[in-house]
């Protein structure tokens, strides 16, 4: 059961430092920010034992606010409803009264009016040292959320490796804004990838009631995450069939879309999810699609009809996250390709989006502008964005 | 031939047959069967086959169906020149046309000819029930393009098979079957996870009888049973995926025999395959003919 009260300012400001002193439940992992929808945030922690849970918070204006669930549970999750679109909120979880991990901040999904954000992009994460670096770089980016591109945690998506893996050494990042990954090759190695559905809290498709594929709005942006790893997405599938509606639907401005095998890459490449949904994506003006499995970066030109250069859509590699780095031959579709470690960040603003390939102390090593006239858009319409190449 | 040679002569088939086993194709082709022909003379063989796969499989099981039918068609020339009795040499030539409908769009094609082959057949033995191959070859591919539908991986091979057969003919027994195993290596093409090397093998079994003899040709039905696995997907000229791929198939085979005026006779084969239990590959229907005559 949820109560949500507004105590009194003066009792707030206390309530950060009494609670870091006070003994009880064991904080085993967390908290981290999720995303529920396109509208709440969350915020998830572990504990050692069954107990309580609650959040109080405050905005940057000092309005208090708090949440709690006397249910008794150890994986917490407090969705934070309520809170003022794209505001930044200063946090503090709590069990049984302990505090759980420090203070830190979230911010609130943006309004379809707010146009103007930023968001990272990594993949094939491995090793610790690597991610670690990347999420300091990712806190500096100012980015309001991080998508992964799949394979979460080498080598077989273990359960037990999750915060060895993964959520410790993006402990930093992962306590300001979420992480929303797709299933990767690797993670479905265990349970065809029951571990990270179980890690990570995302959104939950209409279409399956589950989080192997779903999708979330940000500002002017539809943010797709489709399984091609445990799921159908053959013609005629509940996953395509969704993927239409859910682009046809849409009427803001950018359409991203993200999933592990690319379907353009110069070290391979999936062909038959180029056959099966490039067209798709073609069709419903899809401008970005984001892929890992490759260990590398790679850019490709607007594609379309199978063909290029023109309007069409880009394919970003981003499975530079820290696993053993890929050799390959560069292929005619591609702009640009490198064997690097490092991150993604795109500046989306109205009609203009801004990608930016990182190395992991932050160095742009390759950099491409999308723009298209910041009409409105009927819906399904496909209006292609130009390819400015350098920003 | 003695009965002990026979007997030594079969084992090391069988022993080459087991093997091949262990090493790999993707592509079960039965009908890619390799035989001699007799010193001195030239054997043609024409296979042409016409692949309709519904779906790809992936290597979960959830089954990606593809819009519409893909058609891949598939010819195959190959001519071998018996210098010595139980040798030949031969080439290899395919001629490849692929069609891929897509959603809103007309259907993408490919055709051409994806490389050529070089290779040598020897009959380890032969007597009046059982025939025998070996084939070593080198198949060099075109180069693959970046095209969404290609006739050639780019993948060159090197590939063993081997094959025991049940001899045609007047004084053969009523019973026909064998077993057929092949194996190949792609050296990797210097790219990533997808172009690295692979391993591909493959082996079938059919066995039937004699269902009539029609002015000296035998006509005979078998059923056909085969498995294959690679560690990664190369099917029909396109590089689908970078994992394991494997495959069993079930089918029939009606096959025709007649005199060809000496051991090796002419023949048709027709076989009709069913992919079965695919995984990470291509599932759908086979229909291969394939000619063979001696000159």
């Amino acid at each position: 059961m949820k109560h949500l009260r507004r105590p009194a300012p003066a009792a707030a400001a206390v309530l950060f430092g009494a609670a870091l002193f006070a003994r009880g439940a064991g904080l085993v992992r967390g908290p981290v920010v999720a995303r529920l929808d396109d509208s709440t945030a969350a915020l998830v922690w572990w504990t050692d034992q069954d107990c309580d849970t609650r959040v109080d918070g405050m905005s940057p204006s000092g309005e208090p606010f708090s949440i709690r669930f006397s249910e008794r549970v150890r994986r917490h999750v407090a969705p934070l409803t309520g809170l003022v679109a794209g505001t930044h909120y200063r946090y503090q979880a709590y069990s049984d009264g302990v505090a759980m991990g420090a203070a830190s901040t979230v911010a609130a999904p943006r309004s379809p009016q707010d146009p103007e954000f930023r968001f990272g992009v990594i993949g094939d994460t491995a090793t610790g040292q690597i991610p670690a670096e990347i999420a300091d770089r990712l806190v500096e980016s100012g980015s309001d959320l991080v998508i992964h591109t799949g394979d979460v945690v080498y080598p077989d998506g273990a359960d037990d490796l999750y915060d060895q893996e993964f959520f410790r050494p993006m402990a930093r990042w992962l306590s300001l804004g979420p992480v929303l990954p797709t299933l990767g090759n690797h993670d479905i190695h265990t349970d065809r990838g029951a571990p990270l559905l179980a890690n990570f809290v995302l959104p939950r498709n209409s279409a399956t009631g589950d989080s192997r594929f779903y999708s979330f709005r940000q500002g002017s942006a539809l943010f797709i995450c489709l399984d091609v790893e445990s799921s159908s997405y053959g013609y005629g599938s509940a996953q395509y069939r969704w993927l239409v509606e859910t682009l046809a639907a849409f009427d803001g401005e950018w359409k991203f879309v993200y999933f592990h095998e690319p379907p353009y890459s110069s070290a391979g490449g999936n062909a038959v999810i180029r056959l099966i949904l490039s067209p798709l994506f073609e069709r419903y003006g899809v401008d970005v699609v984001f892929c890992g499995h490759e260990h590398l970066y790679e850019r490709t030109f607007p594609i379309r009809d199978f063909g290029f250069p023109g309007p069409g859509v880009v394919y970003i590699t981003e499975g530079g996250g820290g696993a053993d780095l890929d050799s390959f031959e560069r292929r005619s579709f591609s702009a640009f390709a490198a064997s690097r470690h490092g991150y993604t960040i795109g500046e989306v603003s109205p009609g203009r989006l801004v990608l930016t390939a990182h190395d992991t102390d932050g160095t742009v090593f390759d950099s491409v502008v999308l723009s298209k006239a910041p009409v409105a858009q009927p819906p399904g319409s496909g209006r292609r964005p130009r390819v400015l190449d350098r920003p | 031939m003695t009965k002990i040679r026979a007997r030594a002569a079969a084992g090391l088939a069988f022993a080459a047959l087991a093997w091949t086993s262990i090493a790999a194709a993707q592509s079960p082709r039965p009908a890619d069967v390799p035989s001699l022909p007799e010193a001195g003379r030239v054997l043609l063989k024409l296979e042409t086959g016409w692949y309709r796969p519904g779906s790809f499989v992936t290597s979960e099981g959830d089954e990606q169906d593809l819009f519409g039918h893909p058609d891949f068609v598939l010819a195959t020339l190959r001519a071998s020149w018996s210098p010595l009795r139980r040798l030949a040499v031969g080439v290899e030539i395919p001629y490849r046309y692929t069609s891929l409908p897509v959603p809103d769009a007309s259907a993408l094609t490919a055709k051409g000819v994806p490389g050529a082959g070089v290779f040598v057949d020897w009959a380890p033995f032969e007597s009046s029930k059982l025939r025998s191959a070996l084939r070593a070859e080198y198949f060099h591919s075109s180069n693959a393009g970046d095209e969404a539908v290609t006739i050639s991986d780019g993948s060159d091979r090197y590939s063993v098979n081997a094959s025991v057969f049940s001899a045609p003919g007047a004084d053969a027994p009523a019973w026909r079957g064998g077993a057929h195993a092949g194996a190949g290596y792609a050296p990797g093409r210097g790219g990533g996870e997808s172009n690295g090397s692979f391993v591909e093998w493959e082996v079938d079994l059919r066995f039937g009888r004699r269902i009539a003899r029609v002015g000296g040709a035998d006509l005979a039905a078998l059923a056909l049973g085969g498995y294959a696995f690679s560690t990664e997907s190369h099917q029909e000229g396109l590089v689908l995926h970078d994992l394991k791929a494997r495959r069993a198939l079930g089918g029939v085979v009606i096959q025709m025999d007649w005199p060809g005026g000496g051991s090796t006779p002419g023949s048709l084969v027709v076989i009709v395959e069913r992919d079965l239990a695919a995984r990470n590959s291509l599932s759908g229907w086979r229909l291969t003919a394939t000619w063979t005559g001696q000159f």
